[in-house]
């Protein structure tokens, strides 16, 4: 295991800012903390980092505890958000200053260096204050004097959330490839969605200091446990609804858009109100009543406005209790439905995700 | 229609121009008749003999062994000065920015005292405790610790008392440079360091001290450069082998003797390179300026009972040390008959009463108030229009214009009061027969540069885009100054005001110089005759010290209050 939390609290005072984590990362993953700002991610990377102390629990680096190990013992690598470069040694200088720290010899420093020049592409740059570089290079800089310790960790805090558009795709691309080439167990903060399902081998969610869901991008998306999550991660339409039938992980429930039979490998109780969760691009509208298969479900719903945007378009519909629905329509060519006209609509069971009522205040099942 | 858009477009761009051209206009020629003119004609002077240039006059003074005594000793007591305040001024940034304890903000309002507290009246007292049968061998005699006195001020003695007295008074000008300097580090550069395994005291040497060299060197400079040109303490601690004080002998025969031009350029080159030293490190520095600050974690650490306990004794040491020749002043001041005792027999509030009845206090007094009052108003109208036509309009040769408001910072008070001697002798401005109107020049001129400043760091929290949301909306110029400038600068200007206002008030350099008829003596001048006289003369100028000491304290308090971090910047150069 590359990285293990078990049960760790930290609170300031009366705030806790992290409660009752448990994470464990793979070694070699490039795991992303993700969530809202002031949700806890940061604090846990510095309490992995050892800038800041555990008020309980334990956490473990490559199997071993580190819980009281002060940080410089820790062999972590890590780049801020504002990268900490020292601004007044040049990237050379900020990058041999942490290897003079180090137990090597002269030939091993300097290999140590011009490699990490060379995996971050600053040779060019070596002699440079950080203050005369861009932000993408000094950005280079920081990761270039993380690795250059060959850290057992390398702790990222939203490291590109002070780039341009442009340069973030580009710098994603940069990070992807040196962990591709390193290999070192890489965790990642970000509040940028897009950041963290495009780049991470795994994600853990956290909302209001505790984690909500762990796991691939693709499970957190299609397989969200909670409502804050599916909202979270992409868009997507809730509905609450009622359990009326159970059988094994078979639920039948009753909705504003009528009879659902779902399934859900989650516990759920008869007659235990819950939420439904569509994405908008599971919703496809239809000319008429069709054949239905019985592995999807029929509905009527009132059109309102939409937004046309090439490759797709964006609806808004209504249920009968004029509850929104956001549907998402990719470059058909079906008219764009009439103010207030009904429309019908179909859901495949297996796109309908069975979530416990709960929204604010994330208790985990 | 068509005529009254010109008439008002014509009234704008006149506004326009009076305020972008005449005021600069007005400002240059009052800088340039009152400071550039009487430095000027000194350099001149000391490069022009009888028979055109020459360098005789340098060759002479470093032929007389006087001279160069005195030289080498000023610029010791400059550079011993700076070192001690230096000593005294680390520590306490770096425990100002690193420890959180009870009482901080009162201690370090405390430890900001010695700045307002003359050093020349210290000076007083040190004579009552140092002398021959002061109260110090006194105390030490009648205890039995020693036999004979001890002759603290014989010999050289009297010069360390001088650097110490100058490191004393001056250590805040450095220790607030350099906890602003300290304090604008990002903590994430450190935590950085922590990560990587950096001892404390390496992060200290190679990260901390690095980063907060420039604004240490700023202070340092005007460090090196007051106690280097000092007047006042070496004068009255008796210590007369020093510069400022062989110009002070000079001026009465100038027109005799040239050598005192030579001696006056030599300590305008001194400043001009210090400054120039100073101002080159700090443009360096603006290449370390670069990101925004990172995740904000407090760098302040609570400290433990223990450490609280030696930040308390080490900055109470300091106090003591500082306050100490003032203590005495305040002891001599409320003593009657205080002689051959190592403490005053009698108390009395007397001597207080004496000075708002006897004459030479209490015309020091008067002037001095009417002297300072006028020079703050002046500072406080032109440095605010200084202040917003630098940081609001483009000017034309808008960086020109300020290194010249700001070049008085570098010239020492008496080099200018020197300056006007020779230059206004014999004019209608002779200070001979009526030294009132350079006084207040010089008052307001020296001390302008702080109210620029003051008024710029108000003028840059605040973005224009207040003023010109203001003026959209259709409030007129004067009434975007009144209702949303003015508040926004009032507590720079106030603080601004008071420390122009004590400056003019302790000034001793120009007071000295310029004022030689009684009746125009401002109030430090006072003190000096006074001390000089047989009798309780001594006793009266204690008295007289201590009133402009209380003044003086409460308003630099106050301003140290409105102002924070920012009173550190207003004494760079």
């Amino acid at each position: 295991m590359g990285v293990f939390f078990q049960n760790v609290c930290k609170a300031y005072g009366k705030f806790q800012a992290v409660k009752d984590l448990t994470i464990q990362i793979p070694k070699g993953s490039l795991h992303f903390l993700l969530g809202p700002s002031g949700c806890g991610k940061t604090t846990t990377l510095r309490l992995l980092a050892g800038l800041e102390t555990t008020t309980s629990g334990k956490i473990f680096i490559d199997n071993l505890e580190v819980t009281h190990l002060p940080a410089a013992k820790r062999n972590i690598g890590m780049v801020f958000q504002n990268y900490a470069l020292w601004p007044h040694m040049t990237v050379k200088k900020n990058i041999s200053y942490v290897l003079d720290l180090q137990k090597l010899t002269e030939k091993e420093k300097i290999d140590r260096l011009e490699e990490a020049l060379s995996i971050t592409h600053l040779h060019a740059f070596q002699d440079r204050l950080p203050g005369q570089l861009s932000g993408g290079q000094q950005q280079r800089v920081a990761l270039a004097r993380a690795l250059a310790i060959r850290p057992k960790l390398l702790l990222l805090d939203e490291p590109l959330c002070n780039l341009d558009t442009q340069l973030r795709l580009e710098m994603r691309e940069n990070i992807l490839r040196i962990h591709e080439k390193t290999k070192i167990t890489t965790l990642y903060v970000t509040h940028d969605q897009k950041e963290a399902l495009s780049m991470g081998t795994s994600i853990t969610v956290m909302h209001e200091g505790s984690e909500i869901q762990t796991g691939s991008p693709r499970d957190l998306y299609l397989r969200p446990r909670t409502p804050f999550l599916a909202n979270f991660i992409g868009e997507t339409n809730l509905l609450p609804g009622k359990i009326i039938q159970k059988k094994d992980h078979t639920f039948s429930l009753e909705t504003e858009i009528g009879h659902l039979t779902v399934s859900s490998t989650e516990e759920f109780q008869l007659h235990q109100k819950v939420n439904i969760s569509i994405r908008p691009e599971c919703i496809k509208l239809v000319e008429r009543e069709k054949n239905l298969e019985p592995s999807s479900h029929q509905f009527t719903l009132q059109s309102g406005s939409s937004t046309y945007q090439g490759e797709c378009e964006i609806l808004q519909l209504y249920t009968h209790s004029r509850r929104k629905i956001k549907c998402l329509t990719f470059n058909t060519d079906t008219p764009t439905p009439k103010v207030g006209g009904s429309i019908e609509c179909i859901v495949q069971n297996k796109d309908i995700v069975l979530l416990p009522e709960t929204f604010a205040g994330e208790t985990r099942s | 229609m068509l005529a009254t858009d010109f008439r008002t477009s014509f009234k704008w761009k006149l506004q326009e121009g009076v305020f972008a051209y005449a005021i600069p206009a007005f400002v240059m020629v009052i800088l340039g008749v009152f400071f550039v003119f009487p430095i000027g004609t000194l350099v001149l002077k000391s490069f022009i003999g009888p028979a055109g240039f020459t360098l005789e006059y340098f060759r002479l003074l470093f032929q007389n062994q006087l001279h160069t005594t005195a030289i080498v000793n000023s610029l010791q007591i400059g550079l011993y000065s700076t070192l001690t305040a230096t000593l005294i001024s680390i520590p306490l940034g770096l425990i100002h920015v690193k420890c959180k304890f009870k009482g901080k903000g009162f201690l370090f309002g405390l430890i900001l005292l010695p700045m307002i507290m003359p050093p020349f009246v210290g000076a007083i007292g040190i004579q009552q405790f140092f002398s021959l049968y002061g109260a110090i061998n006194l105390f030490l005699i009648s205890h039995n610790i020693i036999a004979t006195p001890i002759p603290w001020l014989e010999n050289n003695h009297s010069f360390y008392i001088v650097i110490l007295l100058e490191a004393l008074h001056l250590y805040p000008i450095l220790y607030l440079n350099l906890t602003a300097a300290l304090s604008n580090i990002d903590p994430s550069l450190e935590e950085m360091a922590d990560l990587f395994g950096v001892s404390k005291l390496r992060k200290l040497t190679s990260i901390l001290l690095p980063l907060a060299t420039p604004g240490f060197i700023a202070g340092a400079t005007v460090v090196f450069i007051w106690s280097f040109t000092d007047l006042g303490t070496p004068l009255l601690v008796g210590y007369h082998e020093v510069v400022p004080v062989r110009i002070f002998n000079m001026v009465t025969d100038i027109q005799e003797n040239p050598m005192g031009f030579a001696l006056v350029f030599i300590v305008i080159l001194m400043t001009m390179l210090f400054f120039g030293i100073s101002r080159l490190t700090l443009r360096n520095t603006k290449k370390y300026e670069m990101m925004a600050k990172g995740h904000v974690t407090e760098s302040a650490k609570s400290t433990s009972f223990f450490g609280t306990l030696l930040i308390y004794i080490f900055c109470i040491v300091i106090l003591f040390f500082a306050l100490f020749p003032h203590l005495s002043v305040l002891l001599k001041s409320v003593s009657e008959n205080w002689f051959m005792t190592a403490l005053p027999e009698k108390y009395t509030l007397e001597h207080y009463t004496k000075i708002f009845v006897q004459e030479l206090p209490f015309i020091g007094i008067k002037n001095s108030l009417f002297y300072s009052s006028i020079s703050t108003l002046f500072d406080l109208i032109f440095g605010v229009a200084i202040a917003y036509l630098l940081t609001r309009k483009k000017l034309p040769f808008g960086s020109l214009f300020e290194s010249i408001v700001m070049l008085p910072l570098a010239i020492p008070g008496i080099v200018l009061a020197f300056g006007y001697i020779v230059t206004f002798s014999n004019t209608p401005l002779d200070p001979l027969s009526n030294p009132v109107p350079l006084l207040i020049i010089s008052y307001g001129i020296r001390r302008l540069p702080y109210m620029v400043r003051s008024a710029t760091a108000g003028l840059q929290q605040t973005h224009i885009s207040l003023e010109e949301s203001s003026s959209l909306f259709g409030a007129s110029r004067s009434h975007t100054l009144r209702k949303v400038i003015a508040p926004i600068l009032t507590a720079n200007l106030i603080a601004g005001g008071l420390l122009c206002f004590s400056y003019a008030m302790l000034d001793v350099s120009d007071s000295l110089l310029l004022a030689m008829k009684e009746q125009f003596f401002p109030i430090t001048k006072s003190i000096y005759t006074l001390y000089l006289e047989q009798g309780n003369g001594d006793v009266t100028a204690s008295a007289l010290g201590m009133f402009v000491m209380l003044l003086l304290g409460g308003a630099i308090l106050l301003a140290a209050n409105i102002l924070g971090k920012k009173l550190g910047e207003l004494f760079r150069s």
